[in-house]
């Protein structure tokens, strides 16, 4: 039987959360572990080359799987890594998968030391795993890890069903629009540049403040 | 601070990453070897060694190191990679006149050039936007905003790099302006390009300035500025009524401002007012010319006979107690500056001709040809401008200055002969308004000089004056200067054109090959030589005993200097006097001999058309018929007279034989006439 708690034990109770700092606890505060994120965008507006810049953020406090179902590990995901999201192979403590079936994830999940910081890229490939009512059951059965969710947009919503419960349940919602995450959720919200250059040149030197 | 290695590498000095990121340079070192064959970690991108440095590829650096010491590819603002100073605003800007008018003042068109050359990098920075935009598929909403916020961003990096400011609008005129700026450019940023701002506040509008002028310009009554003034003051207060005499335009006190005195009479006084105004008020051209008009600036000719400037004058002296002074009309050669040809008179109306024939007979006598062109004043030369002066009978070109004093250059001669020469000759009189004090009038009496007197005391001067020193080459005298610099190029005279309008007409007739003018008998001559023989013969047949006109030019010494015969209006030949010869064979000279034979050859050309002609003739005779009576009804009786006989002749017929009987010829095939018949 489900039990029931007190606004005093509420207020008391704690969570483990990321100890951000800079740019990023502006736009996203402290935020809590073991909840579900989503980035979402148009093609080329650097969705992969944020969420590696966000993965080696995250892996500096745990340690991430990144799964490019996707893309795989080809080299243009490698180049994306190197070149572009410039991730530093001796700090960034992520792994990497390429497109493993969500069964095999569970049972990566279901290890004693499971992973505590997880990346699809993306959610168009886990679409007929995730889909009726899976996605629910899988992000609630592992709560301890965070979920990072990458999806397509299309007219401006993320792309599949899918992904769009996902942004009605993600915690963090950061959607990519021209070398821009804007941010939104259970956070200050703001915008964080993937490449100020680019960003820049899109929305205009207004993106900066 | 990294710095630009090549194209888009950038370098990093190893005192920038040691000891701050790697303790030691080894450390370092080992790093560049350890990631030397590898696709990642940090590379060198220069051995150092030798008096070079070890540098290491920025971009090869992790980046945290890469933030903290700042990329300067890296643009500070997304309008900066696009700005430059423009090349062609200056230009512009410079050029440009305000309403047509006034040039920008330096500060303005510095403030353009800036604003010209951020708006450029407006627009290159909006097609790479509207280009990622799409690349982005991102929509181009907002566009023209976002562009207008980084004009407005962009002045803290022009006030720290270029230490400028921008005077963009940011507001909503920016996208006004930026439309504006696509289709006219470099025009869009300036205000007021027409310079009609600034007229809505003025006082003294166009329609209230043309109103002051007018009243100014048309009243007969020459109104001083000052009575302008008044007369405004009296329309605006309902006293006088302003209108339009062509329109009948009533003008409205209400239209008008108030205006004072001082503010109406400047306005009058400005020049561009007064250029219009004073021409219909004064009337006399020569000063409003002096006043207003340019003049043309022209080289002095160096060669004499290239042009002669003529002008009539009156020396500053009397000759009689009325003070009449004389009329000189004088010519003088401008390179040389010599008076080349003077007539005078007491009238200027009869001099002129005579002033013409003296230049030629001046000239015919030095030997020298006629001045190429003629400089001269309008009112009395006008009459001969189709005549005399048509270019190419007497000058080449003429220049008939109407009513302009400053267009003739004689006019500086006399000003020479009046204050150098002549003015410390007895007599002189000053202008009363001379610009001088020195040559204003004195409280002398006029001293009256008796005409002939006055006349040779003028020529005189004109000897000196053209026997003094040449401006520009003070060792010969401006009579050298006129003899030794004639112009090769110079026509000779035209005297079948020019004797018709100058020379004396005389009507004469041509007896036995001679011609008699002035009573003495002239042989007929084409160019300067007595004909003979054929061409003699030619001319003969045309005037011989008929009576024609002699158009013939006197001589200084009164002698005939060319006499030229037209017949019917139509120039035929020249009469020259002929050469004599000594009676008494023992006198004779050389000279003699030769007129002794031309004159023998004179007469010989006409015995020897005599003979031919004589020759010509057969000996053929004539036996007259033609009955003298009408009839022989008056007879006297007891004169005996021929009588015809009664009988008539016998006539003896012709022989039969001799008769010719005609038989047409008779053909098989029938006529085709006979079809008719």
């Amino acid at each position: 039987m489900a039990r029931a708690i007190s606004l005093k034990t509420l207020y008391e109770k704690r969570y483990e959360v990321y100890d951000f700092n800079g740019p990023w606890l502006d736009v996203l505060g402290n935020p809590e572990k073991g909840k579900v994120w989503l980035i979402y965008g148009d093609e080329k507006n650097g969705k992969t080359m944020f969420a590696l810049k966000l993965a080696e953020y995250l892996s500096q406090f745990e340690p991430v799987y990144y799964i490019s179902a996707e893309e795989g590990t080809g080299k243009s995901f490698q180049e994306n890594a190197m070149k572009r999201a410039k991730l530093d192979v001796k700090k960034a403590n992520i792994k990497f998968l390429e497109y493993t079936e969500l069964d095999e994830v569970e049972k990566i999940l279901s290890k004693r030391k499971p992973p505590k910081t997880m990346f699809f890229d993306n959610i168009t490939v886990y679409n007929d795993e995730l889909a009726y009512g899976r996605f629910r059951k899988f992000t609630m059965k592992y709560p301890k890890t965070t979920m990072v969710f990458i999806a397509h947009e299309e007219r401006g919503e993320p792309y599949t069903a899918t992904a769009k419960l996902c942004k009605r349940l993600a915690r963090y919602i950061l959607r990519v629009k021209g070398m821009t995450a804007f941010v939104s959720g259970s956070c200050p919200g703001g915008t964080i540049m993937i490449d100020e250059q680019s960003a820049q040149l899109c929305h205009g030197s207004q993106i900066k403040n | 601070m990294p710095y630009i290695y090549s194209n888009k590498t950038v370098a990093v000095e190893v005192e920038e990453l040691v000891p701050r990121f790697w303790k030691k340079i080894q450390s370092l070192q080992q790093e560049l070897y350890r990631y030397k064959d590898k696709p990642f970690g940090i590379k060198r991108l220069q051995l150092g060694g030798n008096g070079r440095k070890l540098l290491v590829d920025f971009d090869s650096l992790p980046s945290d190191i890469q933030d903290s010491l700042g990329d300067p590819r890296k643009a500070e603002h997304p309008l900066q990679p696009f700005f430059e100073w423009d090349s062609e605003a200056p230009e512009y800007y410079s050029k440009f006149k305000r309403g047509g008018t006034t040039i920008l003042k330096s500060d303005e068109q510095e403030r353009y050039i800036i604003n010209a050359s951020v708006m450029q990098a407006v627009l290159k920075l909006e097609q790479a936007r509207i280009q990622e935009r799409l690349k982005m598929k991102h929509t181009l909403v907002g566009l023209t905003e976002s562009l207008r916020y980084d004009v407005e961003s962009f002045q803290n990096y022009l006030r720290s790099k270029h230490e400028v400011e921008h005077t963009l609008p940011v507001s909503i005129r920016f996208k006004e302006l930026l439309k504006d700026f696509k289709q006219n450019k470099f025009l869009a940023l300036i205000k007021d390009p027409t310079g009609t701002g600034k007229q809505n506040a003025r006082k003294v509008d166009e329609k209230t300035e043309m109103i002051l002028n007018a009243l100014f310009k048309n009243q007969i009554h020459k109104p001083t500025p000052t009575d302008i003034a008044r007369n405004y003051d009296a329309f605006l207060n309902g006293y006088a009524e302003v209108y339009n005499e062509d329109t009948g335009e009533m003008y409205n006190p209400k239209d008008f401002k108030k205006l004072s005195p001082a503010t109406i009479i400047n306005y009058i006084n400005k020049w561009e007012n007064t250029l219009a105004t004073y021409k219909a008020r004064s009337g006399d051209r020569q000063v409003y010319m002096g006043k207003f008009k340019p003049h043309h600036q022209m080289q002095m000719p160096t060669m004499a006979g290239s042009i002669i400037s003529i002008d009539d004058r009156q020396p500053p002296f009397i000759y009689n107690k009325q003070g009449d002074r004389a009329w000189f009309y004088l010519g003088v050669d401008i390179a040389s500056q010599a008076i080349t040809t003077v007539v005078y008179g007491k009238s200027k109306e009869s001099i002129l001709i005579d002033f013409y024939r003296q230049m030629v007979r001046n000239y015919t006598e030095w030997g020298y040809c006629l001045p190429n062109e003629l400089e001269c004043e309008s009112s009395l030369n006008s009459s001969y401008k189709d005549t005399l002066l048509r270019p190419g009978t007497m000058f080449q070109k003429v220049k008939i200055e109407a009513n302009n004093a400053r267009g003739k250059y004689i006019e500086r001669i006399n000003g020479k002969l009046r204050y150098e020469i002549e003015k410390t000759a007895m007599g002189w009189i000053a202008r009363p308004k001379a610009k001088s004090e020195a040559n204003q009038l004195s409280s002398e009496k006029k001293t009256v000089i008796p005409f002939d007197i006055l006349v040779n005391e003028r020529m005189l001067e004109i000897e000196q004056f053209n026997n003094s020193a040449h401006p520009d080459n003070p060792a010969i005298s401006r009579w050298d200067y006129f003899e030794q610099n004639q112009h090769a190029d110079l026509k000779p005279t035209n005297w079948e054109l020019i004797l018709p309008h100058l020379g004396h007409k005389t009507l004469t007739s041509c007896n036995a090959g001679y011609v008699k003018l002035q009573g003495k008998k002239r042989a007929i001559a084409q160019n300067g030589k007595i004909l003979t023989g054929e061409a003699l013969i030619q001319q003969m047949r045309v005037i011989e005993g008929k009576e024609f006109e002699v158009y013939w030019l006197d001589g200084n010494e009164g002698q005939v200097l060319k006499a030229l015969v037209y017949f019917n209006g139509r120039f035929v030949c020249e009469i020259m006097e002929m050469p004599r010869y000594n009676r008494a064979t023992i006198e004779r000279t050389a000279a003699d001999e030769a007129a002794l034979q031309l004159q023998s050859s004179y007469v010989a050309s006409v015995d020897l058309f005599e003979k031919r002609q004589r020759s010509k003739i057969e000996n053929v005779q004539i036996i007259d018929n033609t009955p003298k009576t009408v009839n022989s009804n008056f007879r006297f009786k007891n004169v005996k007279r021929y009588e015809a006989r009664e009988e008539p002749a016998e006539v003896f017929t012709d022989d039969q034989d001799d008769e010719i009987l005609y038989t047409p010829q008779q053909t098989a095939v029938p006529s085709w006439k006979r079809n008719f018949m």
